[in-house]
């Protein structure tokens, strides 16, 4: 049978067999609509954890921890993690899948910050400040603002003893010890979008601070702020003498990390040889290794381990072990709702070829294959899954823009709360519908076969 | 165009059964119009449903345009009676929920060719005197309509054998007798090879050949 006719026969029958119809619809409207909202609920979710709060297509390496140091361990530099060689980055680089491979040296000494009058009305201040430094290179591309990403001695200014000696911004970088220093500008720094999120929803509530928010970071950009390096409430660096320095916040960045702030590696290196000496300055304190896909995050984690190296943080891994566990979960009573609705499709369509045995008779005397009665049934079966699934998808999205506007309004903020808990991916779609069309399909199957199987001459005679 | 030989079927479970047709030999040329006669439960369906392919489960040998029936699957059998074969049935067979015109193109449905078979099906409609009737819902027409619609439905595809079930059986006589003469004017106008299976004279009367059948076998004729 051509396809332009087992179109018309189904339509025929979409029209005089509506009521039986579209109840069977309705079960397979519900699957969907469940199975639908619960994936959709599963990704948005899996989007904002995985995407935003823990990356899964990224890990940080860094050597094992050597035991607790103790505070004077920390403050003397002893007991602390050996480094990364730079032949450790190369051989992570060619694990299959690797798409970049971004060094990190941790400040190797105590430091502190002030600053924020420009945003605040007044400075506020961080007892204890945690820096990073990574290659300047790694932000372009980003959108890190119009203040350069750089060593600002890259261009020195001019020999001086102290600040006074230089134009404001500029202070004068001027090592311990060193006879004399070089004016420069401020060291930019950058910060990650969770640590706004936790300053926003945490710290900002907590201490009556305006929230600066992914907007006002604008604004944010280009305040300078004043860092105490070798020095913390904790203590002092066991070499070299206190000083601060100027920061000016360069903006958000992807490669920033999570809690402190992120300078660029050569200042970073620069100061660690200062307060902590040569070894803390050549050899990378841990290294973040971007992959394409999750898979190959697997095999970056097992060079990591021939290298000496054990992730910094798992939290990605087991959070998508608990969302990928929880969809199936959730799926699965989403494909119990559709299983009943294939039992109820093959009662109606069982029903149906009960009903049809003289007109399926007479298709066959006038040259119908038990095929064509086949295909008409599963197709007529196929039309009613995707009915009812695209009517299950527009509930799914209707009750997910509802779920959204009610926790809107409902959900107190949070740190990452997003503006949809849901993604509805194109493939999600197509997926919400093949689902139904298959469902409906299986569920006709054995009605199909009997169709397929009425001898003409008896359902003609009428025995 | 149809050659049966040692044709047997038999009715009920396999413990008991009956034979519907027992050893019949028979045989239809082309142009020919044979009236198959006899009571009730002779077996006249029975043989008309097994020449039409309709039924598949008998003994003997069954050749239908050269084909040996058996040496035919599903789908080249189902292809050959959709274009080389018509049928009317007793009871008419005709879609309640279709109009008359739609009735008529069933069998355009299941033909691999994509001719526009509409045309013809008015063509046959007006001939058979319902060309203001194309619309209608069977349920609207009178018996004698009814068979006219299913014999338009049957020459649809323009078969070479047509194969009809008592086609006067469900009709007053003067309906019947205008059905009757129709069949005559088909045959001797188009040719037609018809193949009646009826219990009424008058219709075999109107036939260039009878065949009686008893009690499954064939009781006297030219078979």
């Amino acid at each position: 049978m051509r396809l332009p006719a087992l179109w018309l026969l189904i339509r025929r029958d979409l029209r005089r067999t509506r009521g039986a119809l579209v109840t069977s619809g309705f079960g397979i409207a519900a699957g969907t609509a469940a199975l639908v909202f619960f994936l959709a609920l599963g990704l948005g979710v899996r989007a904002v954890l995985l995407g935003e709060v823990f990356p899964i297509d990224q890990i940080e390496l860094e050597p094992p921890k050597q035991g607790d140091p103790g505070l004077l361990g920390l403050l003397v530099g002893t007991g602390g993690p050996t480094g990364i060689a730079p032949e450790s980055l190369r051989d992570l680089a060619a694990v299959p899948g690797v798409t970049a491979v971004d060094p990190k040296l941790r400040f190797a000494f105590p430091s502190s910050g002030r600053g924020g009058k420009e945003i605040f009305g007044y400075d506020v201040g961080t007892s204890e400040l945690l820096g990073d430094g990574i290659e300047p290179a790694l932000t372009r591309g980003e959108p890190v603002g119009s203040i350069a990403f750089a060593d600002p001695l890259d261009h020195p200014g001019a020999a001086c003893s102290d600040d006074g000696g230089c134009a404001a911004p500029q202070y004068c970088e001027r090592a311990s010890g060193a006879p004399a220093g070089v004016c420069s500008e401020p060291v930019p720094v950058l910060v990650s979008r969770y640590l706004v999120e936790i300053f926003d929803k945490s710290l900002a509530p907590a201490h009556g601070l305006p929230p600066i928010g992914e907007t006002l970071v604008a604004r944010a950009r280009g305040v300078t702020f004043a860092l105490r390096i070798g020095e913390s409430l904790l203590g002092r660096a066991k070499v070299g003498a206190p000083r601060t320095v100027r920061a000016r916040v360069a903006g958000i960045s992807r490669r920033a990390v999570d809690l402190g702030i992120t300078l660029p590696l050569p200042v970073v290196r620069r100061w660690n040889r200062e307060y902590a000496g040569e070894a803390a300055a050549n050899s990378f304190s841990s290294v973040v290794v971007r992959a394409d896909d999750a898979a190959a995050i697997g095999r970056v984690l097992e060079r990591g381990k021939a290298l000496g190296l054990e992730p910094h943080d798992t939290r990605a891994r087991d959070v998508s072990v608990l969302i990928s566990g929880l969809m199936a979960l959730l799926s699965l009573v989403a494909g119990v709702i559709l299983v009943v609705s294939a039992s109820n499709i093959a009662y109606t369509f069982r029903v149906l070829v009960n009903d049809r045995r003289g007109e399926i008779a007479l298709y066959r005397a006038v040259g119908a294959t038990g095929a064509d009665m086949r295909a008409w049934m599963l197709g007529l079966a196929a039309a009613v899954g995707l009915a009812g699934g695209a009517a299950g998808l527009v509930v799914a999205r209707l009750l997910a823009l509802g779920a959204d506007a009610l926790a809107a309004r409902k959900l107190p903020d949070f740190p990452f709360k997003p503006a949809s808990f849901f993604a509805f991916p194109p493939w999600l779609w197509a997926a919400g519908l093949g689902f139904a069309a298959l469902f409906a399909a299986l569920g006709a199957l054995a009605p199909a076969r009997r169709a397929s199987r009425v001898e003409p001459a008896s359902a003609l005679s009428g025995s | 165009m149809i050659r049966a030989t040692a044709l047997r079927k038999l009715h009920g479970d396999a413990r008991a059964p009956r034979a519907a047709l027992d050893g019949v030999d028979f045989a239809v040329e082309p142009g020919d119009f044979v009236a198959v006669l006899g009571p009730s439960g002779s077996g006249k369906s029975t043989l008309l449903a097994l020449l039409g392919g309709l039924d598949r489960a008998y003994e003997g040998r069954l050749e239908l345009f050269g084909n040996d029936l058996r040496g035919l699957g599903d789908a080249a059998l189902a292809r050959l009676r959709g274009a080389r074969i018509g049928f009317v049935f007793q009871s008419f067979h005709l879609l309640a929920h279709l109009s008359v015109l739609d009735n008529v193109l069933t069998p355009a449905l299941f033909a691999d060719s994509r001719d526009d078979l509409r045309p013809r099906a008015l063509a046959l409609l007006a001939r058979l005197g319902l060309a203001n009737r194309e619309s209608d819902p069977p349920t609207e027409l009178s018996g004698g309509q009814r068979q006219r619609v299913a014999i338009a439905r049957a020459l649809l595809r323009q078969p070479d054998l047509v194969l009809c079930d008592e086609p006067t059986g469900n009709l007053d006589a003067e309906t019947g007798e205008r059905i009757v003469e129709l069949f005559r004017e088909l045959h001797r106008e188009e040719k037609l090879t018809l193949v009646v299976v009826t219990h009424e004279e008058r219709l075999a009367r109107a036939a260039t050949r009878t065949v009686r059948l008893r009690d499954g076998k064939i009781d006297r004729g030219d078979a």
